[in-house]
Parts: structure tokens; C-alpha cells; sequence
């Protein structure tokens, strides 16, 4: 594998790898050669819990007096109770931070999701359509003319018998 | 491993004075001494993420859990 000149193989430190080269002893600066690569790649990682992005606090008050940076918000989960916490610091020290508290409520599973739906539709009330009614207007005008027709026959019948007498 | 003398001149600090070594090397006035109060100058002074002191709570509680 050739090298350019001004490439050189980066030195390995597998433990220990300060973040500020001026901490690091003399010897090993001199030794040192920088390439355009950062140190930090070469760092080995420390094990870290991963973040939910919620915190758990014990307490509310554990989570009021939770310090937290201007123009930040973080959230809480609290460990005894249930409920969570959002705390948010402004951008200045004039403004207060704003802190807000949530209950969790837990649903009900007993129900399966069908059939509250269908209980839903069950209770809303049962409107016609206008072809409905234009139906029962129909009906009612065709028995109008039919009452009106008898009524007519039965008048005639009557004259009739009148002018036999 | 050859340590400096300057390192071990700082480390015998730390191991005194504990304190007053952060308080330099972070530029901490002295009126603030107490540890939340210290965690907020360092965030808003920026020397500090918001994640940084996140996980170094998290790091605490499950230290003093297990205890």
C-alpha cells in the first residue's frame, strides 16, 4: 500500500483518547501526527442508556427542579404516579419556566373496537330520505282522489233517488 | 506510562480540593456551589448539552438504585 507524502497512518490509542489534545502528554504530541480525520472516530464508545427522550423522575418536584438549558424543553415520566411533565425554559432569565403536568388514563380493553363502533351508530337517530316521503305524499294523493271520486258517486245516487221520489 | 508533572499536579488538586479544580477549569463563579445550581450555569454558559445532562442524571439514578 503506497503512501502520499503527506499521508500518514494514524496512531491507535484503543483506551484512552482525550477530547482536548492539550490534556495529552508531550511525548505522545510530539509522536502524534494529525491528518485531516478527527480523533473522535477512533474513540471506542461508552456505554450509554438509550434515550426515550422521556426522564424518570421519582417525584414532580424531582422534575420542577430538573435543570434544563434556555430555549430547551424536556419531558418526564414519573416513576410512582402516573403522570408526565414537560418543563421549558425561555430564551432569557425575565421569563419564567413553563411547566405542565399530564394524567395518563388508561382505556378500557374490555370492549373490542367492532363493537363500540356499531353501539355508536346504534345511537344516532334514524332519519328518511326525501324519496321517502315523496313516495308517501303519492300515496296520499291517489287516496285523496280516490275519497273524492266516492264522495262525487254518493252525491248523484242521492239526486237520483230524490228525483225518483 | 509516564505521567507529567503537570498531570499530577492537577490530580492531587482534584483529589484536595475537588471543587475548586471544576470551578477553574470550567470558569465557575464562586457563589455557586451546589451541584444543581452548577448544572445550570454550565448550561447556560453552553459548556454542556441538554442530552449531556440527561444521560449524567440517568447515570446517577441507576447508580443510586443499585446501591
Amino acid at each position: 500500500m503506497a503512501y502520499n507524502n503527506n499521508f500518514y497512518p494514524q496512531q491507535y490509542y484503543p483506551q484512552f483518547y482525550p477530547q482536548n489534545p492539550q490534556q495529552m502528554p508531550i511525548q505522545q504530541q510530539s509522536q502524534q501526527q494529525m491528518p485531516s480525520q478527527t480523533p473522535a472516530q477512533f474513540q471506542q464508545p461508552s456505554p450509554q442508556p438509550i434515550n426515550s427522550g422521556l426522564v424518570s423522575i421519582p417525584s414532580e418536584a424531582d422534575a420542577r427542579n430538573y435543570p434544563v438549558g434556555y430555549g430547551q424543553s424536556v419531558s418526564f415520566r414519573d416513576e410512582n404516579a402516573p403522570y408526565l411533565y414537560t418543563k421549558t425554559m425561555g430564551f432569557s432569565q425575565l421569563e419564567p419556566p413553563k411547566f405542565e403536568k399530564y394524567k395518563l388514563i388508561k382505556e378500557s380493553s374490555d370492549l373490542p373496537v367492532k363493537a363500540s363502533e356499531s353501539e355508536a351508530s346504534n345511537k344516532l337517530p334514524s332519519y328518511a330520505e326525501k324519496s321517502d316521503i315523496e313516495d308517501v305524499r303519492a300515496e296520499i294523493k291517489a287516496l285523496e282522489e280516490k275519497v273524492s271520486k266516492l264522495a262525487e258517486k254518493k252525491k248523484k245516487k242521492e239526486v237520483v233517488e230524490d228525483d225518483d221520489d | 506510562m509516564m505521567i507529567d508533572n503537570n498531570m499530577y499536579a492537577m490530580l492531587q488538586q482534584l483529589r484536595s480540593n475537588p471543587m475548586q479544580m471544576l470551578s477553574k477549569r470550567f470558569n465557575i463563579p464562586q457563589n455557586i456551589n451546589t451541584p444543581q445550581d452548577i448544572i445550570q450555569y454550565l448550561l447556560n454558559t453552553n459548556q454542556v448539552t441538554q442530552e449531556d445532562v440527561n444521560r449524567a442524571m440517568e447515570m446517577r439514578r441507576q447508580i443510586f438504585r443499585e446501591k
